[in-house]
């Protein structure tokens, strides 16, 4: 505890260096927190996404994931169920974009009347009612959907060409279900000008999951059969690259700092030479000495590493609020591991830049040091 | 009883041009008395005095103290058998400036246990004549400073102590007292070792030792 007081005393005695440093560093941990954090948010919403739906299993198109164009025949659906492996889904969805300047936006999913399960997880009514006719040109829209663009039951929805009254909003959930608008999906088809869908989702009895897996691989050779681990997994090796690209990014500012430190530490230490002299004149090891340089290097780290997290916190709840407005989701998510990443790259910042010097101060010719 | 004994200490400065520092010193200090190395500018006196600490390393010769010869120690063993025995006061006191008073005292006994007695830092600092340590170094006078130096010497309750010119920045009043409290910590048990200029505060002393060139010429 005493150590601590010393060099926190020192820190504050030598203030105005310090801070060059402890900016320094919060400068390069925000970056560092902003950057990574945009994985976390990522890996996050994939997680999110792939729970907003109720599968387990996508038959696909051959060596595709979802993609954006419809190429499945609808009657793959049928092809599946006929197996009897569960409860099967024909998957079309269409990105939306309404009002002007456009400020709602969502997607619109198609319901499969034909289906006994709902696509969407954690889907229910919160006022109005639910489609009850795949023939019948009604929409039942996300609770978010429904405040940005103004929308109440009763209103008109139009998607493509077609037009939809609204029947019911559906209750807060995941943000899939809030930025949702399910219409019929036969209508659906008919408003985008396609005989086609994305993909055919299909939820197993859960005993028998890998089973169905096995059935549908041998069943549909000429597509690509996917578990929503599959999916996950591939997904989060994509945001795997993209931190150890972002990662890269922020070691340049911190590989700067650790300069940086390193260069004030020298100075600090040639200063102070008589007081490490002193020091080891009246009985301290050179291991002290060279502890109490590191210990106060990495301490200044930690300081800059506090401010540098609370920025880059504030900075990723910010401009997360801001891409809610602009995009209607979320990229940005802080986490433990980022705050334990950067915790121990502040630590490593503070050791790195301060060992040389602690080095030249433990080694310091206690006579010459104070002065003949 | 430890006494403090020098053998035939020689310490030679410089490479191309060598200047003999010490020659040949052999003495033997006594616990409970108080010793003046005095001397000319440049005649050994700092020398001596770091050679005896174990912070300076003979060319030839030994220290011992009790029966542990110091320099059959290492760097850091010397280190550790200072702060267990011996204390240093220098002649520009060498407080650490951004400790308080009580701070610096505090770090004597911590740099010998890895621990602090605030309550016993003040108490030595009071029969001191320091009253307030919760100042800065620089807000005490030369004497005060000096004497908190002192302090920070004491408070490990060393066996020896060792000053080089502890006097040499203070007035006159002010060294008579740093010398009366030097002779009297001799008094109880401690080996005191001073060394200085003045010849008159050194006859304060039990024992006069005179250097001439890095050599004993009489006591
Ligand atoms: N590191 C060194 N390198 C070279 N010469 C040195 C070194 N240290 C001391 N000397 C020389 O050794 C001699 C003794 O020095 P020392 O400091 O012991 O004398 P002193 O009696 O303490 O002098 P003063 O009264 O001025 O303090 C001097 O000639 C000095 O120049
Ligand atoms: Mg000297």
């Amino acid at each position: 505890m005493f150590l601590l007081k010393v060099v926190f005393l020192s820190i504050k005695h030598h203030l105005l260096r310090f801070l060059l440093a402890i900016i320094g560093l919060a400068i390069s941990i925000t970056s560092l927190v902003y950057l990574m954090s945009f994985g976390e948010g990522a890996r996050s919403l994939i997680q999110k996404n792939v729970r907003a739906f109720n599968l387990q299993i996508l038959v696909l198109p051959p060596g595709q994931a979802l993609s954006a164009q419809p190429i499945l025949p609808r009657q793959l659906a049928d092809s599946v169920r006929a197996l009897g492996v569960g409860k099967v889904y024909a998957v079309l969805r269409l990105p939306y974009t309404g009002g002007f300047p456009p400020k709602a936006v969502g997607v619109v999913f198609g319901k499969d009347f034909s289906s006994s399960m709902h696509f969407l997880a954690d889907y229910s009514i919160g006022k109005g009612r639910d489609l009850t006719d795949s023939t019948r040109r009604e929409a039942v829209v996300g609770s978010v959907m429904a405040r940005t663009a103004g929308w109440k039951i009763g209103d008109t929805v139009f998607i493509g060409t077609g037009k939809y009254v609204i029947v019911g909003i559906a209750k807060a959930g995941s943000p899939i279900v809030d930025n949702a608008i399910i219409v019929p999906l036969n209508l659906l088809m008919e408003d985008m000008g396609t005989e086609r869908i994305l993909a055919v989702a299909v939820a197993p009895p859960p005993e028998r999951s890998e089973e169905v897996v096995k059935l549908l691989k041998k069943s549909f050779p000429n597509y690509s059969v996917q578990t929503s681990e599959d999916l996950m997994r591939l997904a989060r090796s994509f945001v795997a690259i993209g931190d150890a690209i972002r990662f890269g990014l922020s070691s340049i500012a911190l590989f700067v700092t650790a300069v940086f430190l390193f260069a004030i530490m020298a100075i600090t230490v040639q200063e102070r030479r008589w007081e490490f002299s002193v020091l080891r004149a009246l009985g301290a090891t050179r291991w002290f000495i060279f502890r109490l340089v590191v210990v106060q290097a990495v301490a200044v780290s930690l300081i800059g590493w506090a401010f540098g997290v609370l920025l880059g916190w504030g900075l990723v709840e910010v401009s997360g609020k801001v891409m809610v407005r602009v995009f209607g989701l979320d990229l940005l998510e802080m986490s433990a591991g980022i705050l334990l990443l950067s915790l121990s790259v502040a630590i490593v910042v503070g050791f790195v830049g301060s060992v040389l010097p602690a080095v030249s101060a433990m080694r310091i010719n206690v006579r010459e040091g104070l002065g003949r | 009883m430890k006494v403090l004994k020098a053998e035939g200490l020689k310490k030679v400065y410089g490479k191309k041009v060598k200047t003999v520092a010490v020659d040949g010193f052999s003495y033997e200090f006594m616990p409970g008395k108080s010793y003046a190395v005095v001397g000319p500018s440049g005649s050994g006196k700092t020398t001596l005095l770091y050679l005896l600490a174990g912070i300076e390393v003979p060319d030839v010769g030994r220290v011992i103290y009790g029966d542990i010869a110091l320099f059959s120690m290492g760097d850091d063993g010397r280190a550790r058998f200072r702060a267990d025995h011996f204390a240093f006061v220098f002649q520009q006191f060498y407080l650490i400036p951004y400790l308080s008073a009580l701070d610096n005292v505090s770090m004597g006994l911590y740099l010998k246990t890895g621990k602090t007695d605030p309550k016993r830092a003040r108490e030595i600092l009071k029969t001191l004549g320091i009253t307030d340590p919760s100042k800065k170094p620089y807000e005490y006078s030369g004497g005060e400073q000096q004497r908190i130096a002192i302090a920070r010497a004491l408070i490990t309750d060393p066996e020896v102590i060792f000053a080089d010119e502890p006097t040499g920045n203070l007035d006159s009043k002010n060294s008579a007292t740093i010398f009366k409290v030097l002779t009297g910590i001799a008094v109880e048990g401690r080996t005191v070792i001073v060394a200085t200029h003045d010849l008159d505060l050194a006859s304060t002393c039990d024992v006069v030792l005179h250097l001439k060139d890095g050599r004993l010429v009489n006591t």
